[in-house]
């Protein structure tokens, strides 16, 4: 292959010279136009072979050859010597017209997307043959002429059969107003289509090439419009020609050179990934490989499915989108305008960075089942408090009054004619039971208050406060209601932490702040006590922790000997 | 004087009932949710409904719901709230602006028979009745600089039995004083305080809470 491209660039350069030499001397070109046209179809040849040698899996190169190789045929045509003069007329319009048109609409890979591309560019290879054959066949020489008619001398076609200058007029005026404007016409709507459709990394690639079609195309229509008012060819318009024509090749190449750039950001890949933080090697591919949208799913072999790096389920689907699976580790999910090569490569270079990310996100998913039952373990806890504080509620404590109440209803029912030992005992069975029922309400309190379910936490904090014996300042406290497992944790915490102050810190003072703030939920509670306390000092606080933290929460404390006492507690909070 | 009970427990219901009976009071209906107690209220016209805090179905705060919508819709009927557990906070959040007429009791009150048998003709006539357990809450809260401070023992009895909604009889009754002695009292509190003397056993309450509540 390399051979023939090197053959194929070689050969370009006497071919060249031979097209320069019948432009100026038979076509009576001047020098300056001569050497822009057969530039144009060497910068075809030259970016083709590039291409071709550089993305040898796209025909996009082969076909950009084949172009510039056309247009070097067709100054052929302009050759006085009729043998010569026949072919290269007969081929001369398959350059320009359809093997561009082709070229154009196979970029990037080459091959035509759908059917109704392919029907246009077979139309037009067919048409871009057809007509100048047809043309030579009724050839009517010395009248037929199809360029620079103007001139004495006319070529002649070798195989004309049945010269008629009214068909071959006729022949000439629709290939040229007709099938060229309709074709013009038809490929830019293809252009516009595809455009429409593409990703938007899609439409950055294909932007550039598309723009020079649209050139191209449009110089087309314009030229048969031109034909249809009978001007001859102006000078401006000619150079438009030559600008339209050289920024294809150079448009490819600038592509070509995009994507040489992205192989060059696989390459920096690997010696960001070196330095690449944990959590980041999505970022650094999506960097790597120009595409902001593309996502990393690590594939957890224990639950046959696929998460994100923070351990969340994800679905990986390949609805507009292409996905590359790395085997037991990961998927790429990506731009499907990417070169899969290259995602191949960034994924290989990255497959280190990415197992290790997959065995984190497999942590991190276990510490999200972990939290999550730990959070719940919690959560039932609180609901067993609640019912064990209604049971007693409902059940002992209520009997317990009823039947004192009966005891007390006797005593009295029987008044003086009872006994005064008997009447001492009654009296002594309700005061018992006065006892026991307040017994069970302290132990309702405890369990859980009821105070903290009828009222939320403003008023079971007033609740604990007029308990206390030492006087408690609540300096601000959430007069609607929070969700129930936040407003237990607040209120357990305040608890503990005021039953320890007044406990150990011989405080005088304590102060109660239970707000929110950012997004959080925040209780604080400080003493003006000796300090000194410490975080995993009392089971009692350890078991706060674990509750607090059990609902995505932290809780600390700070106790400087002779500063008294801070307890905070954080607590995930919607507003 | 007519009444009303609703309790879910039947036993307690029945106790209550009786105690009520002893004491002169018709007990026109006695039932065990919120829902009868409505419906017992608008047919019945008691003067006073003696409602638990707590009934089915929920067992959360039915009764004190019920009460406030009877409040509204029937205004001249004394609600007596009985309930298990008493805290500050929600006394003063059911109490309002509007102690006329409203009381608030731990559950075992019934057990002293003539101090409830009171409340229960005082909230009937439209007066107050606030459990000693809140009001010694609302007291007792320490505080710097506390005019409260400022009262003798006997003035914070007085005191705390006024929050109570206890007329100058009922005071003197219970603390075995003289009329004259308890005007004393009321008014050095009064003073002490820097409140106004009120003009009637209402508005003596609802000073008495009002203050207390401001300093909450």
């Amino acid at each position: 292959m390399r051979t023939l491209r090197v053959a194929l660039a070689l050969a370009a350069i006497p071919f060249g010279v031979l097209g320069y030499h019948i432009l100026v001397h038979d076509l009576h070109s001047s020098p300056r136009n001569a050497v822009a046209s057969i530039v144009v179809a060497w910068t075809f040849v030259a970016a083709g072979l590039l291409a071709w040698s550089r993305r040898s899996e796209s025909r996009v190169g082969v076909l950009m050859t084949f172009v510039g190789y056309a247009l070097l045929e067709r100054k052929l045509q302009y050759s006085h010597d009729s043998l010569v003069f026949t072919p290269a007329f007969a081929f001369g319009e398959v350059g320009l017209g359809a093997a561009l048109a082709h070229a154009v609409l196979a970029y990037p890979s080459g091959r035509l997307s759908n059917r109704v591309e392919r029907w246009f560019v077979g139309a037009a290879y067919t048409a871009a043959v057809a007509f100048p054959v047809a043309m030579l066949s009724v050839w009517d020489y010395p009248s037929s002429c199809a360029y620079d008619c103007g001139r004495p001398f006319r070529q002649h076609s070798s195989i004309s059969v049945a010269p008629s200058q009214t068909v071959f007029h006729t022949l000439d005026n629709v290939f040229k107003i007709g099938v060229y404007g309709l074709f013009a016409v038809a490929f830019i709507a293809l252009i516009a289509w595809r455009l429409g459709h593409a990703t938007p990394r899609g439409r950055r690639l294909l932007a550039p090439l598309l723009l020079a079609g649209v050139v191209a195309g449009s110089r087309a229509v314009w030229g048969s419009i031109h034909e249809i008012g009978g001007a001859s060819t102006s000078d401006s318009f000619y150079w438009w020609q030559i600008a339209g024509q050289i920024a294809i090749p150079l448009a490819l190449l600038a592509g070509l050179l995009s994507a040489r750039l992205a192989r060059g950001g696989v390459a920096d890949l690997v010696v960001e990934l070196g330095r690449t933080p944990a959590g980041g090697v999505r970022d650094a591919l999506a960097r790597a490989l120009h595409d902001p949208t593309l996502q990393v799913a690590y594939w957890l072999p224990m639950r046959q499915s696929y998460v994100d790096e923070d351990g969340r389920p994800v679905e990986v689907s390949e609805e507009g989108r292409r996905v590359m699976k790395l085997e037991d580790i990961a998927a790429i999910v990506h731009d499907p305008e990417l070169d899969p090569d290259l995602v191949e490569a960034a994924g290989a270079a990255a497959r280190l960075a990415l197992h290790n990310e997959r065995l984190q996100a497999d942590v991190r998913a276990q510490l999200g089942k972990v939290q999550e039952s730990r959070r719940r373990i919690v959560t039932a806890g609180d609901e067993q408090r609640r019912r064990i504080e209604r049971d007693l509620h409902d059940g002992a404590q209520q009997r317990h009054v009823a039947l004192a109440l009966e005891l007390r209803l006797a005593q009295r029912e029987l008044g003086a004619e009872l006994d005064p030992e008997i009447d001492r005992i009654l009296a002594t069975a309700v005061d018992e039971l006065q006892v026991a029922v307040e017994e069970l309400r302290e132990l309702a309190r405890g369990v859980h208050p009821a105070v903290l379910t009828e009222e939320g936490l403003a008023g079971a904090l007033e609740s604990l406060a007029n308990r206390t014996p030492v006087p408690v300042e609540i300096v601000s406290a959430p007069e609607d209601r929070l969700p129930r497992e936040i407003e237990a944790a607040a209120y357990f915490v305040a608890c503990e932490a005021i039953a320890n102050a007044v406990k150990h810190s011989r405080a005088t003072g304590i102060r109660v702040i239970a707000q929110r703030r950012n997004g959080r939920f925040v209780i604080l509670v400080e003493d003006d006590g000796i300090g000194g306390a410490r975080e995993n000092g009392g089971s009692g606080l350890r078991g706060l922790v674990d509750r607090v933290e059990a609902h995505g929460g932290t809780l600390h404390v700070e106790s400087e000997p002779g500063h008294g006492t801070r307890v905070i507690g954080e607590l995930p909070c919607a507003q | 004087m007519r009444a009303v009970i609703a309790d879910d427990s039947v036993l307690l219901r029945e106790g209550v009932a009786r105690v009520l009976a002893d004491a002169g009071i018709e007990v026109a209906a006695s039932v065990g949710d919120a829902d009868a107690l409505r419906r017992v209220v608008a047919t019945e016209k008691p003067d006073v409904a003696i409602v638990d805090v707590r009934m089915p179905p929920t067992q959360t705060d039915e009764g004190s719901r019920a009460a406030e919508a009877i409040r509204e819709r029937h205004p001249e009927v004394g609600i007596l709230m009985l309930s298990q557990v008493v805290e500050a906070h929600t006394a003063l959040r059911l109490f309002g602006e509007r102690p006329e007429g409203f009381g608030y009791l731990l559950k075992d009150r019934v057990l002293e028979i003539d101090d409830f048998v009171e409340a229960v003709k005082r909230v009937a006539r439209g007066g107050t009745a606030m459990d000693p357990q809140v009001v010694s809450q609302l007291v007792g809260k320490r505080r710097k600089d506390d005019p409260i401070d400022q009262l003798s023992p006997r003035e914070r009895e007085v005191l705390e039995l006024m929050a109570e909604g206890r007329s100058n009889a009922g005071i003197c009754a219970k603390l075995f004083l003289s009329s004259k002695t308890v005007e004393t009292h009321v008014s050095s509190i009064f003073s002490k305080l820097r409140l106004t003397q009120a003009p009637d056993d209402h508005r003596r309450v609802l000073a008495v809470l009002a203050y207390l509540r401001a300093e909450s």
